[in-house]
């Protein structure tokens, strides 16, 4: 990937914080400048998109089974006789 | 200090997502049955001890947690760190990247990502060790901050980022594995 700089970030940094920021984890002047620099730059906002949709699929797959009937049956009566 | 009575209403709340990050703890069936009820006969013991008002969903998963390591890290003694083959940032992506999309409308990258079942991507989770699975299913399934996984696992800041980054490149490495196995993925950019 070629290094753009906007915004003082370059694509170097703005991957090497792609997490940080889709996690939400950066403080709010850090989230602002990766975004104006991703507004800017679209090799780092395909890659950013990219695995933010990579994330939400992980997610998705991973939610669906709830718990069976009978074990939480099985919790509760436990629970009842401590 | 928490009263013991409340305690089945407000922690069954979390029963559900508890039982599914038991599964993909464990990888048995059996196993995270055990384990769930386990963890909730320790949380109701220990109850009193849990300061309302703060955050039960991080108390409950800090339970389940230490109850799954001290199980089964009894039970096999292995290295964990050593074991997991390191790739780049974007290792998916770059492999992904020179496709063509292959129906109208949507990109090649779309249709690799939803190419892959819930079996697909429970296999790949489940075959990252311990700490990274953990770390990974924390922030990626459960929505928990760092911070909160830092505290649910009792490791450092940095040592959780660090986990994490490594257990999403790892997994990432897993689902290219298998989309080239079926020719989804080719090579590289």
């Amino acid at each position: 990937m070629e290094q753009t700089n906007f915004s003082g970030v370059d694509c170097r940094e703005s991957i090497a914080r792609l997490y940080e920021f889709l996690d939400n984890e950066l403080c709010s002047a850090d989230q602002a400048a990766i975004k104006r620099h991703i507004e800017h730059c679209s090799p780092c906002l395909e890659a950013f998109e990219f695995e933010a949709e990579l994330k939400s699929m992980i997610r998705s797959r991973l939610r669906k089974e709830g718990v069976p009937l009978e074990l939480k049956e099985k919790i509760r009566k436990a629970l009842a006789s401590e | 200090m928490a009263d013991q009575s409340k305690f089945q209403e407000q922690a069954m709340v979390y029963v559900d997502a508890l039982y599914a990050a038991a599964l993909r703890m464990t990888r048995s069936h059996s196993d995270a049955e055990d384990l769930l009820q386990e963890t909730f006969l320790k949380a109701y013991r220990g109850y009193g001890s849990f300061q309302d008002g703060t955050n039960l969903k991080a108390w409950l998963y800090r339970i389940l947690t230490n109850t799954y390591i001290n199980i089964y890290r009894a039970k096999k003694r292995r290295p964990e760190e050593s074991n997991l083959e390191d790739v780049e940032d974007l290792y998916m992506y770059r492999r992904l990247g020179g496709l063509e999309a292959a129906s109208y409308g949507r990109s090649a990258e779309e249709e690799v990502l939803d190419s892959f079942t819930d079996q697909d991507v429970k296999d790949a989770i489940e075959a990252l060790p311990d700490q990274f699975r953990i770390a990974v299913l924390l922030s990626d399934v459960e929505g928990f901050s760092y911070k909160e996984i830092s505290e649910i696992t009792e490791v450092p800041l940095g040592t959780v980022m660090s986990r994490l980054h490594r257990g999403r490149r790892a997994l990432q490495k897993a689902l290219v594995d298998l989309g080239m196995r079926r020719r989804l993925v080719t090579g590289s950019r």
